[in-house]
């Protein structure tokens, strides 16, 4: 076949000749009477058999069609506006897309604030494990200065002492591993001075408070010699805050003292008290170290 | 021609008139539907294919522009996209089977056969040409469109689309030539 595509026809006449074989918007298709190949390959094209789309198919797909139009125009009311469109039917669609639009509105702001909420959940709760030098340790100090901004005197002062604590608890999960963090002790130094201050304000007794307030000096101080950081920095401020805890709950007792003094002869309970106080001497707690000023 | 007022027709289509996307769909689905037939290689693809062309008629009716340009030629212009998107999914051109087509049913089985055969050796060699000639040779003799409604729909001059088809039915003449003569060697002829 390949030898005999001659050139009888130029496109025109080729053209031409088509037409007269295979007329536009008819669809009978005789054999051409020329041999040429051309038209031979063109009756190929066209005697079919042309495929039809059987009617079920086309009906199925002309439903999924209407449907389709259907939720479109449902979504924008606007493309709605159609001329055939009756009042009646543009009142319904109203009606119908306004609870929608609402409905979707609030699934998706229920959405995002959901998912801003399982972030900020999750993102809280891995920072609260976090140490100095991690990239969400900033979270979990913010997220402290959140709790403090809520909290009342009484609540703030709880929480100071839990953050001292937290803070030597950093420095000595730090110390294991080899990094000495000061600014650690440092940041607990800060966290006693505010709760002392607090307590100053009359958000505690100081006689509550105290002995937990030694203690976390007293651990500051251990952390310290075992991380042989030069206490120079902390130890001004640490050796006032000790003297100014200790000579508070020195008034404190001798105030108590006179009261139960006095209440002793009404049956109150002097040694109770007095061995409650007892725990504050200094020197029993290891702050000869620091060479307080006897309060009394 | 259609038989309705078609730029009323498709100015309501757009504003989502449901009879009038109707209207547009029973007139234009058999001759896409034949199209696609044509380029690919199963009824059932085809089908599903002609399914996404009215889909996307309805999608992106409102954005349609009446320019003056004929609306089958834009169907025509998103069947011929979706054909591409179906051949650019399977990454490859599929090995062409045996036909789909019911041949006719008062035919006898010899007949039948070999009118399958053919059919599948016709869309074989189609499906070696270019798109843009397997459009031309679809529309101006499966469609039976003029050579310038050919030339209209895929924005041609009428020249270019004459001087197209000549390269177009050359080589599918050689194509169905080299087709034929493998089949008959094959039968022993």
């Amino acid at each position: 076949m390949n030898g005999m595509l001659g050139a009888e026809y130029d496109n025109d006449a080729l053209a031409r000749r088509l037409d007269d074989d295979f007329p536009p918007g008819e669809h009978d298709t005789l054999f051409p009477a020329d041999t040429d190949p051309r038209l031979w390959a063109a009756w190929h094209v066209a005697r079919g058999p042309h495929p039809v789309l059987d009617e079920e198919t086309a009906a199925r797909i002309e439903a999924r069609l209407l449907a389709t139009s259907h939720l479109l125009h449902a979504r924008h009311p606007a493309v709605n506006g159609a001329a055939s469109q009756t009042l009646e039917t543009r009142a319904i669609a109203r009606r119908r897309s306004a609870p929608q639009r609402w409905l979707s509105a609030f699934a998706h702001v229920a959405a995002v604030l959901l998912l801003l909420f399982v972030t900020l959940f999750g993102t809280m709760t891995v920072s609260a494990r976090s140490l100095p030098g991690e990239p969400l340790y900033p979270v979990k100090r913010l997220v402290e200065r959140g709790q403090l901004a809520f909290a009342s005197d009484e609540q703030s002062l709880d929480l100071r002492l839990r953050f001292a604590e937290r803070r030597l608890d950093e420095f000595e999960q730090l110390l294991v591993r080899g990094d000495v963090r000061e600014t650690s002790l440092d940041d607990a130094v800060t966290e006693l001075e505010s709760a002392f201050k607090l307590v100053q304000r009359g958000a505690c007794p100081v006689d509550v408070v105290a002995d937990r307030m030694l203690s976390i000096a007293a651990r500051h101080v251990s952390l310290a010699e075992r991380a042989n950081v030069p206490l120079a920095d902390h130890k001004a401020r640490l050796v006032q805050l000790v003297q100014s805890v200790s000579h508070a709950a020195a008034q404190s007792r001798r105030t108590h003292t006179n009261q139960t003094a006095s209440q002793a002869a009404d049956g109150a309970i002097p040694e109770q008290l007095q061995e409650r106080f007892g725990r504050y001497n200094l020197a029993a707690k290891g702050f000869m170290y620091f060479e307080p000023t006897p309060a009394e | 021609m259609p038989e309705y007022d078609e730029t009323l027709t498709i100015q309501r289509a757009r504003e989502g008139d449901r009879d009038s996307i109707a209207i547009l769909y029973r007139a234009h689905v058999q001759a896409i539907f034949r199209y696609v037939s044509y380029r690919v290689p199963d009824e059932a693809i085809a089908a599903d294919l002609t399914a996404e062309v009215f889909l996307r008629m309805v999608e992106a009716l409102p954005r349609y522009n009446m320019n003056g340009a004929p609306f089958e030629a834009w169907l025509y212009r998103i069947a011929a996209a979706r054909v591409a998107d179906h051949y650019r999914a399977i990454t490859r051109y599929p090995q062409a089977g045996l036909s789909e087509h019911e041949p006719d049913r008062a035919a006898s089985p010899e007949q039948m056969l070999q009118a399958a055969q053919e059919q599948a050796d016709l869309r074989a060699a189609l499906n070696q040409l270019s798109e843009e000639h397997q459009n031309i040779l679809i529309l101006r003799f499966v469609e039976r469109k003029s050579h310038g409604e050919v030339a209209e729909m895929l924005g041609k001059s009428v020249t270019a689309i004459k001087s197209a088809q000549h390269r177009a039915l050359t080589r599918l003449a050689e194509l169905l030539g080299r087709e034929s003569k493998v089949r008959h060697y094959l039968r022993g002829e």
